[in-house]
């Protein structure tokens, strides 16, 4: 009874200090909460949505013609195999609408039972679906942001130059390869039409005619579908013939990789907050100690043990951490709803709605948990509590040294009393300097990514092509044209990089991947381990393909492609975000031997950048029949569209908004156990003429110059674990070794960003010295 | 004829109070003199404190109004009374109430830092004479924490008269101390207004009273009694304290 009467009085008398860790707890829980559902949600409806359109386990894409009876049997008999079921198609290189241009390859198909069509809010789907008339096409969701279409606008098909428009007629779920980040898309129009595109497109020889085979693993197979993909690959080389596979498991990844990386990002910086909770609540008690001195040592002289007076503390920060969490659930579902629906633009598919309970239940125990056991540990400060020296006056007088000793004078005189503040209390400011350390190196680690996706120089370095030029071949070149077109580029400016690769899929040891022939492999970027294959008989490889195909460098592998096949020597390990890592790269000397004759595609990286225009006019004027030259699209190189350039730039906002919420939070509770601290002082300041101003501005001061070890901090913690933190959020899409460079910018937003939400939410707690009559000094 | 420094007419203060109001002063006329050592006696509760912090603006009056040099203090601005009290005033506490975290010499000097007509190295000689003066040049690097009572409140005073104020407020100046120390932080005083400083101060302590050129009775919120002392000669104690006595008696105290 006694300690719930105790625990209550608490509740009363520490409202503000309650209040905030509450606070904070709401803003953990929400978020935690929020994430967790969003990404299980998702998942779940992806599942569900592979599930009902029945896609099968691997989908094929394959030339009809490559499509043999005997491969068919041959796929059909085997015993990993429960079904096939066949899709006619046609395939298109890319597709416009208004200005908007899809520059990857759609695969046109007959509407099929299983997809399901939104309704016009997206937000649900109709109950039926009507059928297509001729020249109507249902697109999936993934496109409409892409394209900036809407039900009703005009688009055109692209089949090797011959143009077929549709008129939209609305937007589909379709979960195996809607997502935003999927390259290749598949598009649903009725059969008259399909047929009709087959048979022009036949009769100019422009081969588009495409089955897509979906094939369904059988049930007694214990593989995954990634070993099924790769092992029915090997016994049949299904997928080495055609232009590329996706397995169930292929689509998830690819599906879900965004989110992940972002909530793999956000749940870190959720984990970072409660650390600094933590924080928050170790200094909250050990101040409270320090005020409460004289109660805490009259409940001690009246019976009550250092353990109970323990279990008071432990029981009031509880109770608000549980009320936290609580109002944190509730609001993080209309957040997941949000989310989810800002997920929904990127997965193409709409998520289920609710919390997840059960990891929300976990996060909020493993919060209650992790707290007991701070509470515990600095509340062993009670022990040492003398109820003689409580009851004959209290707390010890403050004294202190310090090399940061600067003498007060007029200069600066505010300055150097928030500075004299400081020293005189050290420890009590200490996890505030670890609070904006946290919280600065998260917000330079955001911006390291930000600067990361906009700098070529970095990019260059793990891996990806940045150039200034950019030419597809519309018919294999000879060493003259070559020759000649580099010569016209060269009279315009040095070249200082030039890749003449052509991109494909092939299979190595049955795993379909992106494969990147090089003509001048020398060019390579990224190289992290070995050299770049010189030889036609070696590839290099990235590191997930490495792990996936538990592969290294020496080792041999069977490359294969359609008929074809070679034995070749893996001779690095490279970087590559393209398919998110599952690339591989090799000479066109050693392409030869799979088939592959000629380059595709062309760039070039210039030393004189701005002759880039003029360049590009004279190659599309002099070779313009063979080539079409344009200038490289920076922004749509990295992930298509700028995507990630807007979901760091999401993450940059809540990161920043988290910070500053946070910092006003904690500058709040700290300024709060400051001013009782201080009171008399302030008081004594006031009697011998300080004005309420001149004392706040000294308050914000004090609260500036903490910032500024704390943003050092963050930086010394940034550049020491930013990289590997980075590498291994990154690793997810391919870049696991990543080259970090920070700017001016970089640093000085985050720095200022504290120093002026410190500075500025110091001020306006400091109102509270309004307060402070000079007669509270008096002893009547 | 001595010029009024300072003026209270019809100086009321009271306070909320179980829903009512409490009357702790009740239409005081006061008028304090240049030069004078003024101290201000009455029993507990009679509402000699808060008569100190009315007259000195260090609180605001329930109403009246307080005159110094043609300005009400009730009615003056906050900034315009924060500006007072490192010009004009000076304040002595009873607790001392020393700023923790600064030095001895810092806890004089800040003041004057705040009154630009001295430069700061003015401010800074001036400190270190009244340091001297007090006795206190040994100790001006410790902190409040590390020396007596009577060192921190020799200091307080020195504080008090760093800006060479009009006028210095003391309320209990030695109830903190002991013996040794009150008659040391007296000796000050006196010798502070010998030189012409005019005091105002409040106590219960007769030793202080003594020390007054001018005594003043309060009683429930009002002046009753007035006494006019010589100035203070330490052969002439015994007569003084019977005089004195004599008078306190006489206001019942």
């Amino acid at each position: 009874m006694e300690i719930l009467i105790l625990i209550k009085a608490n509740l009363r008398r520490r409202q503000g200090t309650y209040l905030g860790i509450m606070l904070l707890t709401v803003l953990i829980a929400c978020s935690a909460g929020a994430i967790l559902s969003v990404m299980e949600n998702s998942e779940r409806a992806l599942d569900a949505a592979l599930e009902h359109s029945d896609s099968g386990d691997v989908a094929v894409f394959m030339s009809s013609e490559v499509l043999t009876d005997t491969l068919r049997s041959e796929l059909e008999g085997n015993k990993l195999v429960e079904r096939v079921r066949y899709l006619d198609a046609a395939y298109a290189d890319s597709a416009k609408c208004g200005e908007k241009v899809y520059a990857n390859g759609i695969f046109l198909t007959k509407l099929r039972d299983g997809i399901l069509l939104y309704n016009s809010r997206a937000d649900g789907f109709t109950e039926t679906i009507p059928p297509l008339k001729e020249w109507e096409v249902y697109l999936p969701l993934g496109m409409k942001a892409k394209l900036e279409c809407e039900p009703g606008d005009t688009i055109q098909f692209f089949f090797y130059g011959k143009a077929f428009d549709f008129r939209i007629a609305g937007f589909v779920q379709e979960p195996a390869q809607g997502a935003a980040n999927i390259g290749w898309k598949q598009v649903f129009i009725s059969g008259q039409a399909l047929y009709t595109i087959l048979d022009e497109c036949s009769k100019e020889n422009i081969f588009v005619d495409i089955t897509i085979a979906m094939i369904y693993k059988a049930a007694e197979c214990p593989l995954s579908a990634a070993k099924f993909s790769r092992q029915l690959n090997l016994e049949t080389k299904i997928i080495a013939n055609a232009m590329g596979a996706l397995t169930k498991a292929d689509t998830i990844r690819y599906t879900m990789i965004l989110w992940q990386v972002i909530s793999c990002v956000l749940l870190l910086f959720v984990g970072l907050l409660f650390v600094i909770v933590l924080i928050v609540m170790g200094h909250s008690i050990l101040t409270e100690v320090e005020l409460d001195y004289v109660n805490l040592g009259i409940l001690k002289s009246q019976g009550f043990s250092n353990r109970k007076i323990r279990r008071i503390l432990l029981a009031g920060y509880l109770l608000c951490e549980l009320a936290g969490g609580l109002a944190g659930s509730l609001l993080a579902l209309p957040l997941s709803l949000f989310l989810g629906r800002q997920m929904m633009q990127n997965t193409a598919i709409l998520p289920n709605g609710g919390l997840s309970c059960g990891k929300l239940f976990l996060v909020l125990l493993a919060i209650l948990l992790v707290s007991a056991v701070m509470v515990g540990i600095q509340t062993q400060k009670v022990g040492k509590i003398s109820p003689i020296r409580a009851i004959s006056g209290g707390k010890p007088e403050i004294y202190f040294d310090s090399r940061l000793l600067l003498p007060i004078r007029r200069r600066g005189l505010f300055f150097l009393l928030a500075l004299r503040q400081l020293v005189s209390g050290k420890k009590r400011y200490l996890g505030t300097v670890f609070i904006v350390a946290i919280l600065t190196f998260f917000m330079f680690s955001i911006n390291l990514i930000g600067d990361l996706f906009n700098s070529k120089a970095a990019l260059e370095a793990m891996g990806t092509r940045i150039s200034e030029i950019e030419i597809r071949c519309l018919t294999p070149l000879d060493d003259a044209t070559e020759k000649e077109i580099e010569a016209l580029v060269t009279d315009h400016s040095p070249i200082r990089k030039k890749y003449y690769t052509h991109m494909g899929y092939m299979s190595v040891n049955g795993e379909n991947l992106r494969c990147e022939c090089h003509k001048y492999p020398e060019y390579i970027n990224g190289i992290q381990k070995g050299r770049a294959p010189m030889y036609d008989n070696e590839i290099l490889i990235t590191e997930m393909v490495a792990e996936i195909l538990e592969i290294g460098v020496g080792d041999t592998v069977t490359v294969s492609k359609d008929e074809l096949e070679a034995e070749f020597m893996i001779s690095g390990i490279y970087q590559c975000a393209y398919d998110s890592g599952m690339t591989f790269a090799l000479s066109l000397d050693g392409a030869k031997k799979l088939g592959v004759e000629h380059i595709t595609y062309i760039e070039f990286c210039l030393l004189k950048p701005e002759q880039s225009g003029e360049i590009v006019e004279a190659l599309n004027r002099k070779f313009g029949d063979r080539i079409e030259a344009k200038l490289f699209d920076f922004d749509a190189s990295i992930m298509n569209d700028g995507m990630i350039d807007s979901v760091i730039t999401s993450l940059r906002a809540v990161i920043y908004i988290f910070s500053v919420l946070f910092a006003l939070i904690v500058v709040e509770m700290v300024c709060s156990k400051s001013f009782s601290m201080e009171r008399t002082d302030i008081g004594i300041l006031r009697a011998v003429g300080f004005s309420v101003a001149g004392l706040r501005l000294s308050f914000a001061l004090r609260f500036f110059v903490i910032s500024l070890p704390g943003s050092a901090l963050g930086m010394v913690l940034s550049s020491a674990l930013s990289p590997r933190l980075i590498g291994g959020i990154l690793g997810m899409v391919g870049f696991s070794k990543v080259e970090l460079e920070f700017t001016f910018l970089t640093v000085l937003i985050p720095v200022l960003l504290m120093g002026v939400c410190f500075f500025t939410f110091a001020y306006a707690a400091a109102h509270r010295i309004k307060r402070v009559a000079v007669r509270e000094l008096v002893v009547e | 004829m001595k010029n009024a420094i300072l003026s209270a007419k019809g100086l009321c203060k009271s306070f909320a109070h179980n829903g009512g109001q409490l009357h702790i002063l009740s239409h005081v006329d006061l008028d304090l003199y240049e030069g004078d050592f003024t101290v201000i006696m009455g029993s507990s509760g009679s509402g000699k404190s808060t008569l100190l912090y009315a007259l000195s603006g260090m609180d605001r009056a329930s109403a009246g109004e307080v005159l110094y040099a043609g300005n009400d203090l009730v009615k003056m601005k906050e900034d315009a009374l924060c500006v007072l009290r490192h010009s004009d005033f000076g304040f002595i506490f009873q607790q001392i109430h020393l700023v923790s975290n600064l030095t001895l010499f810092e806890n004089v000097a800040v003041p004057g830092y705040l009154d630009k007509t001295h430069s700061a190295a003015d401010v800074q000689k001036r400190a270190e004479a009244l340091l001297r003066q007090m006795n206190l040049s040994a100790v001006k690097t410790h902190l409040p924490a590390q020396v007596s009572g009577g060192e921190a409140q020799r200091c307080a005073i020195a504080r008090a008269v760093i800006n060479e104020p009009k006028l210095l407020f003391a309320d209990e100046p030695t109830g903190a101390l002991n013996r040794k120390n009150t008659t040391e932080v007296l000796n000050l005083l006196t010798g502070l207004n010998r030189e012409g400083q005019s005091i105002l101060t409040v106590t219960h302590d007769i030793r202080v009273a003594l020390r007054a050129t001018r005594l003043l009775y309060l009683s429930d919120g009002k002046i009753i009694g007035e006494l006019t002392l010589s100035p203070y000669l330490p052969e002439g104690e015994k007569s003084r304290e019977t005089q004195v006595n004599a008078w306190l008696t006489s206001m019942e105290w």
